[in-house]
């Protein structure tokens, strides 16, 4: 399992429960950011515009993504394996 | 009263500082040093350490009295010095070191050449440092160190109130960041041009660095968001200006349900060129 969590944390002042995805082979991050701010105005009961509606599953939603975190890691091993002599890097020498 | 003192007492405590975890062998060191000074001194005839050569006096003791602060902002440091008075024509020299760490014992320490005004700017944006002053008449003879703060100081960075209004948009990166509705809520996806899931380069001046990817996810989002990055986190904020922020590194905008990159730049790029945003 290449990519992991590395940290996951719920900023309760800005509404925010926060994933970081980390690949210790490249030294990738992902972030899963859950904005899980007030449906309705705590003043006036307005509902925000989208509000109303589906449930978000957070559990569910770090699963897949992990999952497609890994799919993407092994696409890109699966090149890497057939040019096994190119220098790995970002830029020249 | 006879007192003897086993081996080099700085030596010891050096060897002891060098078995304690790195973060402690600086508090440690100046501890001790202090009570082997205290020490040394109390046990001195009269109360006086005696030094190589005997006391210093004449023109070879050093300044008496000169006092100094720095203060860092603005990506600078500010240090001013106080001449006591002397006969005119006397010239005090000062040597200013700052360090990462209070002992000063690093290699990262830096001094300065002596020099004579009582004014001097260091630029050093972002940096943290302790600092220290000592002065001298003869350059040979020098008064012991003065720690300006038992705390390091904030140079802090280069704010943009004081930059020509251009300045602060010498900056661009390469993020694709679109945004996609799920039932009544939306997603907003941050990343490089390599496709979703792929970090994406942010170019400040001639600096390239790497940001990480990013979903986030919501019920709340207003019609377009602005992502900017705060050095740790994506943030949405609901107006330009926002992400305009002196903390905040403009990524790109959304328009949330849209499905079309958002802001200008290359095709499908986006982000702090922020052309069409």
């Amino acid at each position: 399992m290449t990519w992991q969590i590395k940290d996951e944390f719920i900023d309760l002042c800005r509404a925010r429960h926060t994933v970081i995805f980390h690949n210790p082979d490249t030294g990738a991050e992902h972030h899963l950011v859950h904005e899980f701010k007030l449906a309705s105005c705590p003043h006036c009961g307005t509902l925000k515009a989208n509000a109303a509606g589906i449930v978000i599953d957070m559990e569910t939603k770090k699963a897949e993504t992990l999952t497609a975190l890994h799919a993407h890691h092994n696409e890109v091993m699966q090149y890497r394996e057939k040019h096994p002599r190119v220098r790995i890097g970002s830029a020249p020498k | 009263m006879s007192q003897t003192i086993q081996g080099n007492p700085r030596e010891l405590v050096e060897s002891v500082a060098r078995v304690l975890p790195p973060h402690a062998r600086d508090d440690f060191r100046n501890l001790l040093n202090e009570i082997v000074l205290a020490n040394l001194t109390a046990l001195s005839p009269g109360g006086n350490l005696l030094q190589i050569g005997g006391p210093k006096a004449g023109g070879s003791a050093p300044p008496v009295g000169v006092t100094h602060t720095v203060v860092g902002a603005n990506a600078n440091y500010t240090v001013s010095i106080t001449n006591p008075s002397t006969p005119q024509g006397t010239t005090i020299y000062h040597e200013i070191s700052y360090s990462p760490v209070i002992s000063f014992k690093s290699n990262l320490t830096t001094t300065l050449p002596p020099f004579t005004e009582t004014t001097k700017n260091i630029p050093a944006p972002g940096s943290n440092q302790f600092f220290r002053l000592r002065s001298s008449f003869d350059r040979k003879t020098w008064t012991n160190y003065q720690l300006s703060s038992t705390s390091p100081i904030d140079a802090g960075l280069i704010e943009s109130g004081t930059m020509a209004p251009g300045a602060t948009f010498n900056q661009s990166n390469f993020a694709v960041a679109t945004s996609e509705a799920v039932g009544s809520g939306a997603s907003v996806f941050i990343s490089g041009t390599g496709g979703p899931l792929t970090p994406y380069t942010a170019v400040k001046g001639s600096m390239q660095s790497s940001r990480p990817s990013a979903t986030i996810i919501g019920n709340t989002f207003g019609p377009s968001e602005f992502i900017g990055w705060d050095g740790t986190q994506f943030q949405l904020k609901g107006t330009l200006a926002d992400v305009l922020a002196d903390n905040l590194e403009p990524v790109g905008k959304v328009a949330i349900g849209s499905g079309a990159p958002g802001g200008g730049g290359t095709a499908g790029g986006n982000g702090a060129r922020l052309t069409a945003v």
